[in-house]
């Protein structure tokens, strides 16, 4: 029988620090998308506690329990990150894989949001975008989701095939924002 | 220098109204880095590395990066590279990446009659285990897409679009089901990134594959056009048998983390049995002698029925498209589909160059049509178009002077069926 | 120009694309007849003033929204989510 090895979007444990700020490959363990049916929104909700601990997050938000989270991703749309899902969903919901889909990375440090500032047209500083946030917009020109993991952290999801672009788009704002000069 | 024009002082004509910049800024800045590969995002295939480390020439399909061809050592032209991989895929087997094609997962109580709407066909009598090709329409009649529609359950579908149309396409379906059928209980979401898909297609595609899926596969539990799940080494996986070559084809598709693997085990499998990868050149001859259409045919301002797919609007129901389709501007002395081969001593058809009487004068209003698409067919030793001509159906067999005045080339073609190369479908079906 | 997009809140415009007038919701019955259709799919009003057009948030959330405007004073009045307006 044929052995397939995995590949990951980013090589494991890759990590880059740049003036104040890290960059870190992100493992997000599962990724599915939870597309709640007409008038089933709190059916689920409440199958989604049950088995997970968590609610199905309003627009912009984030729900977690443990090592689960649900991340807001669009209109009648969230991703489910960190278990599997319960097959119970499935009776309220189109529920779709997406654990390869995506590329994960936080960015960690003072000035995480002076970094996005250059490459994202939303204010992600913490007074706009508080903990517990999740967003989707664009970097660059990559469509991402952006949710505020900590005080000085964001965890930016891109999509599997641009991990590079993403990745160095990054890089260079850091680089840029780190070459300023201080005071 | 105005103030010399218009015989005033310097002062008196005064300075131009100020804009910004006012001091010298260098165009790079403006560029905010965005040059060199820093343009636009690179979306690259799992294969890419495994691609690039064969040698492939790779080219751009949007923001995407796919292998044109992968120049064998002793090949120094780019042709030889292509007729060999067709030659290889016709006679043996060949590997390709389509992974880049969108793919969409649409499920719902009301999937079925959602598919119904956008598409010009009707998906909700399909079976389950079964793939259908399909055309979407724009709602001025014209074509927008083309692709597939696999049913993987009751109330569950994965459809394909082409790849430079999956943002639209995608659009398209959201704009549908929000403004126009809000109460369609269906969901759909996009699943290119998720999903890993090769082809593998040849007279050894089926061998290949059975020596690699867990399960037999066997033609008569996987007849053409079945479609379902399959497992790789204990991981689950989908295998389509659908075929864009014309050969005994299959689409296998894994997880994206195991495609890089994946291909390298198909390749290496293919190599093994004569064959090999190909890339985007060969698979276009292939396409060519086929008459399958891609962009390069609906452009925006083909019907389903200038492409010789009238019978694909289903009649019995609506959907996006439907009505205008049938106006009278659209339905009469049209400019249909047709194959093209050179007959004359110039032995070349060209994408572009457009096709007038045999005899008689050239201009605007003799001209009966245009090229979309030219190939060299190794396979039949001759150059191959697809084209567009009035009455084309009614001139099968004529001749026609085909001009390109760019270049400054004449030939004379005839006028075929776009089918070039097993007719029946034999060789695809089995 | 910002847009306040429903449910993401006020963005830069560079995450929506135009689609066109907010008749675009009304489709005709099939049997409307060749006027209806053809008014439909090509014909536009211009208006120099207020207008409610279609924007599609594909940059974001994915929702197409009906926004409200002024195509003279460029002021946006406000914004719904287009399966809304239809129902």
């Amino acid at each position: 029988m044929v052995e397939l090895t995995a590949s990951a979007p980013f090589d494991a444990g890759m990590e880059r620090t740049i003036g104040a700020v890290t960059l870190r490959a992100a493992e997000t363990g599962p990724v599915t998308a939870l597309m709640p049916y007409a008038g089933q929104e709190r059916a689920l909700s409440a199958a989604l506690e049950r088995a997970h601990g968590l609610e199905f997050p309003a627009a912009g938000r984030m729900t977690s329990a443990g090592q689960a989270r649900c991340l807001w991703s669009g209109l009648d749309q969230a991703m489910l990150i960190g278990v599997e899902p319960d097959p119970a969903l499935a009776d309220h919901a189109a529920v779709v894989a997406q654990s390869d889909g995506w590329a994960a990375l936080t960015l960690t440090g003072d000035a995480v949001a002076d970094v996005l500032a250059r490459l994202v047209p939303v204010d992600l500083r913490p007074a706009a975008f508080e903990q517990g946030a999740s967003i989707r917009s664009e970097l660059g020109h990559m469509m991402v989701i952006l949710a505020r993991t900590g005080p000085q952290q964001v965890t930016v999801m891109g999509f599997r095939s641009m991990a590079g672009t993403l990745l160095h788009e990054l890089e260079n704002a850091m680089t840029a924002l780190a070459a300023r000069p201080k005071g | 220098m105005l103030a010399d024009a218009t015989g005033r002082g310097i002062a008196e004509t005064g300075t131009t109204t100020y804009r910004p910049p006012y001091v010298p800024v260098p165009i790079a800045a403006f560029g905010a880095g965005s040059q060199g590969m820093g343009f636009a995002p690179r979306r690259l295939t799992t294969s890419d590395a495994a691609a690039r480390a064969r040698g492939a020439v790779m080219i751009e399909t949007g923001l995407w990066y796919r292998p044109a061809y992968f120049p064998q050592p002793g090949e120094t032209h780019w042709r030889q590279s292509c007729d060999r991989e067709v030659a290889m895929v016709r006679g043996h087997v060949g590997v390709c990446d389509v992974s880049t094609l969108g793919k969409i997962d649409v499920q719902g109580p009301d999937a079925a009659a959602f598919l119904d709407f956008v598409y010009a066909g009707t998906m909700s009598t399909l079976k389950v285990g079964r793939v259908r090709y399909g055309l979407m329409l724009r709602e001025d009649g014209f074509v927008m897409d083309d692709g597939t529609a696999a049913r993987l359950g009751e109330r569950h579908f994965v459809i394909t679009t082409t790849t430079a149309a999956a943002g639209q396409v995608m659009r398209h379906l959201d704009w549908v089901q929000q403004g126009l059928c809000p109460d369609m209980d269906v969901r759909f979401v996009s699943v290119t990134e998720q999903w890993a898909q090769f082809a593998v297609t040849g007279p050894m595609a089926q061998a290949l594959l059975a020596g690699l899926i867990d399960a037999p596969l066997d033609g008569a539990d996987w007849p053409f056009m079945a479609c379902g799940a399959v497992t790789v080494g204990g991981i689950a996986g989908r295998l389509f048998r659908i075929s864009f070559s014309g050969e005994a084809g299959y689409e296998i598709a894994v997880p994206a983390r195991y495609g890089a693997a994946l291909y390298r085990e198909l390749v290496a499998r293919a190599e093994a049995a004569g064959g090999g990868a190909y890339g985007l050149e060969a698979l276009n001859v292939m396409r060519i002698e086929k008459g399958f259409i891609t962009h390069a045919e609906i452009h925006g301002r083909v019907t389903a029925a200038d492409v010789g797919m009238g019978r694909m609007v289903a009649a019995g129901k609506d959907c996006v498209g439907k009505v205008m389709a049938a106006r009278p501007g659209l339905t009469e002395d049209r400019q249909v589909l047709v194959g093209l081969r050179p007959v004359g001593v110039v032995r070349q058809v060209i994408a572009g160059a457009h096709l007038f009487p045999a005899d008689g004068p050239v201009s605007p209003e003799t001209d009966l049509g245009y090229i979309t698409s030219a190939a060299y067919s190794p396979t039949l030793g001759t150059m191959l178009a697809l084209g567009f001509v009035r009455g084309g159906r009614e001139r099968l067999g004529q001749t026609l002077r085909m001009i390109d005045h760019m270049r400054g080339i004449e030939a004379i073609c005839e006028v075929t069926d776009p089918v070039a190369y097993d007719p029946d479908g034999g060789r695809m079906r089995g | 120009m910002r847009l306040p997009c429903p449910l993401c809140g006020s963005r830069d415009h560079r995450e929506f694309t135009y689609q066109g007038a907010a008749v675009m919701l009304d489709r005709p019955a099939p049997d409307a007849g060749a006027e209806a259709w053809d008014s439909y799919v090509h014909l536009r009003d211009n208006p120099a003033g207020a207008t409610r057009e279609l924007w599609y948030h594909g940059a974001g959330c994915g929702a197409w929204l009906v926004v409200a405007r002024d195509t003279v004073t460029h002021a946006v009045f406000g914004a719904e989510l287009a399966r809304q307006v239809r129902r």
